[in-house]
């Protein structure tokens, strides 16, 4: 873009030419405004920083697209093509330069950059997250061969490369490079705890391989051409080094916005400036729009940047998702404002989202109007939404004659989103109620975002959860055990508490599951069973004044969220309530739980730890390959094939074998599916019955199969629906269909069940409950 | 994140031992198709190659067309007909059997007659031929006379076509009948002739003195006057005419032959006297003579029943009965003599020396027979299924 | 062996059946007397004709059953391979009662004699389901082939890490003990392993080496032999899967060998026409 003279002030100044900010322009320059971008490094710096061929989507599908910029979902380069072209067409007016700073001056705003001063009447800041990438702030760091961005990993061969930082960047960048290439990988913290789950599985293994070495706990102390110096646990450490990629991150300058004028509280360091439904932040005619906010999606930052602009003409714009919400809100009675304005102010639990955010979560929810007597959901459903009541009320069935109701302003259906279980009670409509399903994941984006949301949910969760352990007790004794309540968190392998230890508190089981050991005569620490989420433990060791030890160790099997109550406070709630003393005693008696598995001996606890390992206390439906029986036919995989459009969604071969029994690569289907935690298209459902299935709409974006901890879903090419005469005889390859995420669906779809099964010829693959396990091995007897 | 394809190394390929073999699909599909051609159509191109799948071996005779099915077979499933047999074998009566009942029966030669499996279904002759139907021949053929017979230790008495009940009726009567004798309008004693002792105190006939077997040697020819009886019993009308017998057979003629005779006698006495007192002297000899013979004493009544009758003209007034013998007793059974042959005639023709009488019965019972026959199997007897003496087509 | 396997499945519920009607049908061939001879085609000869003819239609089925029928087709694979396993065994004795114990050198003995060979390579084939994969668990010690195959893929690149990273000599002797991992058929067939070194030959080849690389010598002689190892691992897991395949080999040209023998068999002995002649 050549650089234009520049009239002495703008009616607006775009600060970011990211998709927000070149949308915007256009929009800007549709209406004749004065305007000019402002950008400090490339076209979508974001974007461009992309790794090469890096698939980015177009989401949310259904919200339309309200920009002369177009944009599609594509490759990194075809989508900048697109944008540079658009940018092109709109003689979009760029100036590359770096924003120092933005002072209000009266009416107007100075904004400084390099030595010069542009003033403007408004300004909108869409400047994302990424900002200025966080410098390591060791001598030598401004040499070329230190770079904050890795597009094309397959550009080096044969180098050392450093990689500093411990995020999913850094990992990603180290892992690509580590294939061709000497690398290290610079770690400030002692693990990778902002990783997602799967990288940091791989980097993990990559490190002990020996495939890459990892420098934990250090720092960088000096940048030399060929070598840097690290600082390490053990002692100052010299490293041949030919290229440093620095991948620690970045966020919007704190500084810079705070400069600006813009509010930020003091307590959350990463936070985000608020705005209002016109995007305006707390300073007059200052606008946020896109990933600044906490929209980091391309084309809701678009559409944001094409409505500020309306915003500040002062014309009654439509968000681009309206239409979306009135197609929600359109069939109850009254009007759609009057519905949204409703729904918006009675729900507490969303009270503190942001209006956009609101509407995002509201185009997601369908909206229920249902007649008294109506079942919402029934117990044992294996649906996993979040419910909000607008008006009226519900009825919760909690005995065969108890009926609980629950008022407006309340929600249910809570306990799905932590421990992906099946419904544990029937909801019915009180009287006529208006309600609103949110889907699991929309909640679990909000859990992790907004402060609020998560605290109401734990509040609410420890306040219900109680009364259906410890029955008939007054609700005053649970608002103090609330009080004194904490939920603890364990990751996988962490210790509740050991055999032998004091026994100090009740752990109820909030989301995970843990393990039951205890040591054999010659001491060695077997397992003897495991419980999942929705039981207590540790109920024994308060259940008399005096100090009881443990009687067994407990371990968490995966990541574990526990309620922990402390013994005093339990043992004031049993002299309160003397027929909870006698149930819990009662219960501890004769512990009949749910999918307990118990094991005899150090042989079958071994193959309980396996089992555990491989992750079967989540699953609801496992296959299973008696390795005493099977002959390798792989009639299994065939028959898998042959009815999923030929191929096949088992790896006999693969998976894990311990004793007699295998374990191939194939979907557990588990309560708490991994794969459904990202799946942007919400392709990942769970039927009625309990499958897991990947619907139509899967983009093919593999992030089910980075999150699956057991290998099962992969992408495959769609078999092309046309039939392509040349390709047939054999003139040219016919090109593939796109590629999409499969895995088994338990032949949800044939009328007889799971076609492996039913294939197998000795009868060695069968699909069992994990709670069959125990007598599996039983009658397996001493050939474990 | 690359699409992945179930990728197996190529390590992992060559550890299985179907990537080294061709395939096995192949490998069926090429047996099957050989041996399509070998069983069919290599067969099927050439009659001389069917000997392989041919379902047994061909009898000895048909040998000769053992290549040329459709001499024998017609059309599909439907086994042979009749008049493919008919078409060498001229069997006329043969096909047809010659006992009262099967005639009716739907019965084609291959009913009976198999082949394919060597002689012995060629030509059956097991008992269940027979008693598939006669053991229990009342629910087949209801109404039937016959009695139902599983086997020979089951055979009722032996039956015979001759007279019994009174009146006598000429039926079918078990030998166990008291009453049951051969309706014979002769004068024999078979004691009679036995025990005609010689001069040396030997007896003069035996059994075979009379009875000849016939050319095929299995019965017994008819005893006929000119070579069994004629050695002995001379018809002498007249004690002046020695040597002048009366011809054997010729009832009516007697008294013709009789007159003739006498007038020779007289012919020299015709010249003196009166020629018609001669003729009156001769025709009261003849009648006497003729009355002679025919009358007790005589040597026609000697051995025939012989029946006044009222003549008509100048004929015999006396009519020598007709023997009416049955030629067969047992027309549907075969009995071969000659390997009987070292059988005494008498150890199964037992009541020979103390019958007096032509009517007598002198056929042995059942009883003799089972003393060396028995159904197949049995130990130490002679195998003796139906067909051994029952035959289904004409007797020989 | 775990409870049931494909044999005894149903507590021998098809043996028991097919015994019994072994005894039924062979009593009631003793009591028969046809006339004539006892041979196929006799009244009960062609009934058996045709209870022969069924079973082998079912024996046939079974594998449309297992390789066409994934969607449907009542039963699992595994209850249809007991009565298919004692149906054929039953037929052995059958056959010959349909007959009347009749044999020549024809197109119908050769049916049965295929149909023998047939089951007898069933026979070895049920012997190997039954015994081997327990011999196969107890060599495995929990890894998969998929494992070991990428564990030898593994170590070959940090051996080719290592021979770039050191002399000429190194890389000569690593070349020596970086045998090719390529196993052809008959090392399969026999369970062959790849030659081991000895102590001696790997001493001998340590000291061609230049003094400063004897670790890392070491370390290559130590992956060398892992990888060895591993492969003769898979070689002999690979020789027990042999038992696995080697037999449908057999017995699959056989069945069809038999199955076309026994339908050109019925086809003879019942359809005489030569449309062609």
């Amino acid at each position: 873009m050549a650089r234009r003279e520049m009239p002495d002030q703008l009616d607006v100044a775009i600060i970011g030419a990211g998709p927000a900010g070149l949308s915007a322009a256009a929009r800007a320059a549709h209406h004749k405004l004065s305007y000019a971008v402002f950008e400090k490094g490339e076209l979508a710096n974001t974007i461009y920083e992309f790794q090469k061929a890096k698939l980015v989507m177009a989401e949310p599908r259904k919200l339309p697209l309200r920009s002369a910029i177009p944009f599609q979902e594509g490759t990194r380069e075809a989508i900048l093509a697109g944008w540079q072209a658009g940018a092109q067409n709109a003689d979009i007016k760029l100036i590359r330069t770096e924003v120092r700073s933005i002072k209000r001056v009266g009416d107007v705003f100075e904004i400084k950059h390099g030595s010069e001063v542009t003033r403007a009447r408004h300004v909108i800041l869409s400047i994302g997250v990424q900002g200025t990438p966080r410098k390591l702030g060791a001598p030598g760091e401004d040499q070329p061969h230190v770079v904050y961005s890795l597009s094309d990993p397959d550009e080096f061969e044969g180098k050392h490369i450093l990689v500093a930082g411990a995020g999913d960047s850094a990992i990603e960048n180290a892992l690509a490079l580590s294939k061709r290439n000497t690398v290290a990988i610079l770690n400030r913290s002692a693990e990778f705890a902002r990783a997602k789950d799967a990288n940091v599985k791989l980097i993990t293994e990559a490190i002990a391989s020996g495939k890459m070495k990892c420098f934990a706990s250090s720092v960088l102390k000096r940048i030399d051409a060929d070598k840097v110096l690290l600082e390490t646990p053990e002692g100052e450490v010299e490293l041949r080094c030919d290229r440093v990629i620095v991948r620690a991150g970045g966020v919007p300058s704190r500084k810079f916005l705070e400069g600006c004028g813009i509010a930020l509280p003091a307590d959350q360091p990463a936070a985000l400036p608020k705005v209002d439904h016109r995007y305006q932040s707390n300073v007059e005619n200052l606008f946020c729009v896109g990933a600044l906010i906490g929209y980091p999606l391309i084309k809701q930052a678009m559409n944001q940047g094409y409505e500020v602009i309306e915003h500040i003409l002062g014309n009654a714009v439509e968000p681009a998702d309206w239409v979306l919400i009135k197609e929600r809100l359109g069939h109850l009675p009254g009007t759609v404002d009057d519905n949204y304005q409703l729904i918006r102010k009675s729900l507490p639990i969303f009270a503190d989202l942001s209006e956009p955010q609101f509407r995002e979560l509201l185009i997601d929810s369908p909206v229920h109007l249902k007649q008294p007597g109506e079942i919402v959901f029934e117990r044992l459903d294996y649906t996993d939404t979040f419910w909000s009541i607008v008006s009226g009320t519900v009825e919760a069935h909690i005995g065969p004659d108890k009926r609980i109701p629950m008022r407006a302003g309340t929600f249910f259906g809570e306990l799905g989103l932590m421990s992906g279980r099946r419904r544990s009670a029937t909801i019915t409509a009180g009287e006529t109620c208006l309600l609103v399903e949110t889907p699991r994941k929309q909640m679990l984006k909000l859990i992790s975002s907004v402060e609020s949301v998560k605290r109401q949910l734990d509040e609410a969760f420890i306040l219900r959860l109680l009364p259906s352990i410890f029955p008939n007790t007054a609700s005053s004794i649970f608002s103090e055990l609330v009080a004194k309540a904490k939920l603890k968190t364990f990751k996988k392998g962490e210790v509740l508490f050991k055999e032998g230890d004091a026994g100090d508190a009740l752990h109820v089981i909030r989301k995970g599951s843990v393990k039951i050991s205890r040591k054999d005569p010659s001491g060695n620490d077997v397992t003897r069973s495991y419980m999942p989420a929705g039981n207590y433990l540790g109920e024994i060791a308060l259940l008399s004044d005096e100090v009881v030890p443990r009687s067994a160790t407990v371990t968490a099997v995966v990541a574990t969220e526990t309620v922990m109550i402390d013994k005093p406070s339990f043992r004031a709630l049993l002299a309160a309530n003397p027929d909870v003393a006698a149930h819990v005693q009662k219960m501890a008696e004769n512990r009949r739980l749910n999918d307990l598995t118990i094991a005899h001996n150090q042989k079958e606890g071994a193959v309980l730890d396996f089992m555990f390992s491989q992750g079967v206390t989540d699953a609801s439906s496992l296959l299973v390959i008696d390795s005493d029986l099977c002959v390798a036919c792989d009639n299994c995989e065939t028959a898998c094939a042959a009815t999923h459009d030929g191929i096949s969604r088992l790896d006999r071969q693969g998976g894990k074998f311990f004793a007699a029994v295998q374990l191939p690569i194939s979907c557990r289907h588990c309560e708490n599916p991994l794969c459904m935690t990202d799946c942007p298209p919400d392709a990942l459902t769970r039927k009625p019955d309990g499958e897991v299935i990947i619907r139509d709409v899967c983009i093919g974006c593999g992030n089910c199969v980075s999150n699956c901890p057991y290998g099962v879903p992969k992408l495959v090419h769609e078999k092309p629906t046309k039939f392509d005469f040349l390709a047939w005889l054999g003139l040219r390859k016919q090109p593939e269909g796109r590629a999409k995420a499969a895995k088994c669906d338990l032949c949800s779809t044939l009328p007889l069940g799971p076609a492996c099964v039913r294939a197998c010829p000795t009868g060695a693959a069968v699909r069992i409950n994990p709670s069959e396990l125990g007598a599996m091995m039983r009658r397996k007897g001493g050939m474990l | 994140m690359k699409p992945e394809h179930h990728v197996v190394s190529e390590l992992e390929q060559r550890l299985d031992v179907a990537h080294h073999l061709p395939s096995l699909r192949r490998i069926w599909i090429g047996v099957a198709v050989a041996a399509l051609g070998v069983t069919v159509v290599w067969p099927m191109s050439a009659p001389t190659r069917r000997g392989g799948v041919s379902s047994g071996a061909i009898s000895n005779h048909h040998r000769l067309i053992e290549a040329q099915c459709e001499q024998c077979h017609a059309p599909a499933f439907g086994s042979v007909p009749d008049p493919k047999c008919a078409a060498c074998h001229s069997v006329g009566q043969h096909a047809v059997s010659s006992v009262a009942g099967h005639q009716e029966l739907d019965a084609r030669c291959t009913s009976c007659h198999k082949e394919h499996h060597g002689e012995e279904t060629l030509i059956p002759s097991d008992s269940p031929l027979c008693t598939n139907c006669h053991s229990h021949i009342d629910r087949i053929a209801p109404g039937s006379l016959q009695p139902g017979i599983s086997d020979f230790e089951h055979h009722p008495e032996f039956a015979v076509l001759a007279w019994s009940g009174d009146p006598p009726q000429l039926k079918k009567v078990r030998l166990d009948d008291p009453d049951v004798r051969d309706r014979t309008h002769l004068k024999f004693s078979h004691d009679g002739h036995l025990s005609q002792l010689a001069a040396d105190g030997k007896p003069v006939l035996a059994c075979s003195s009379c009875h000849q077997p016939t050319t095929d040697g299995n019965s017994m020819q008819p005893i006929s006057y000119a070579r069994q009886c004629e050695r002995c019993h001379h018809i002498e009308f007249d004690g002046r005419l020695e040597g002048t017998f009366v011809p054997h057979g010729d009832a009516a003629g007697v008294k013709g032959f009789v007159t003739a005779q006498l007038a020779k006698l007289h012919i020299e006495t015709l010249h003196d006297g009166d020629r018609s007192e001669t003729r009156d002297l001769v025709a009261k000899e003849s009648l006497d003579a003729e009355i002679g013979l025919f009358t007790p004493g005589g040597a026609c009544f000697k051995c025939h029943d012989v029946e006044e009758v009222t003549p008509a003209s100048n004929a015999s007034r006396f009519k020598v009965l007709s023997l009416d013998r049955q030629a067969r007793l047992m027309p549907a059974a075969v009995f071969r003599h000659p390997t009987h042959r070292l059988v005494e005639c008498e150890s199964c023709h037992a009541g020979v020396r103390k019958s007096t009488s032509a009517s007598d019965i002198l056929l042995p019972r059942i009883a003799r027979c089972r003393e060396c026959h028995a159904d197949s199997g049995t130990p130490a007897m002679v195998d003796s299924p139906c067909l051994e003496c029952h035959r289904y087509h004409a007797a020989k | 062996m775990s409870a049931e396997t494909f044999v005894s499945q149903r507590r021998f519920l098809w043996l028991w059946a097919c015994s019994l009607a072994l005894l039924a049908l062979g009593a009631v061939y003793l009591l028969d007397h046809p006339i004539g001879s006892r041979y196929g085609g006799t009244r009960l000869g062609l009934i058996y004709g045709g209870i022969s003819a069924a079973g082998i239609g079912f024996l046939m089925w079974y594998g449309i059953r297992k390789r066409h029928s994934y969607r449907s087709g009542r039963g699992t694979l595994k209850r249809w391979l007991g009565p298919h396993v004692w149906i054929g065994a039953s037929l052995v004795l059958l056959v010959p009662m349909h007959s009347g114990f009749h044999l020549g050198w024809n197109v119908h003995a050769a049916a049965y004699l295929l149909m023998l060979l047939t089951v007898v390579s069933g026979i070895w084939g049920a012997y190997a389901y039954l015994r081997f994969p327990a011999e196969m668990t107890n060599r495995r010690e929990g890894l998969t082939t998929r494992a070991c195959v990428d564990e030898i893929d593994s170590i070959s690149r940090d051996l080719a890490v290592l021979a770039k990273t050191n002399s000429a000599a190194f890389a000569a002797a690593t070349a020596r003990l970086e045998v090719e991992v390529k196993p052809s058929f008959a090392r399969i067939m026999f369970g062959r392993p790849f030659h081991a070194f000895s102590k001696q030959e790997l001493s001998e080849l340590l000291g061609t080496l230049p003094k400063d690389e004897y670790q890392a010598g070491l370390k290559m002689t130590e992956l060398a032999s892992r990888r060895i190892q591993i492969a003769n691992r898979l070689i002999k897991e690979a020789s027990i899967v042999v038992h696995m395949r080697i037999w449908l080999y057999f017995h699959l040209p056989l069945s069809f060998g038999c199955a076309v023998a026994a339908a050109a068999h019925i086809f003879w002995v019942l359809f005489y026409r030569w449309p062609l002649l």
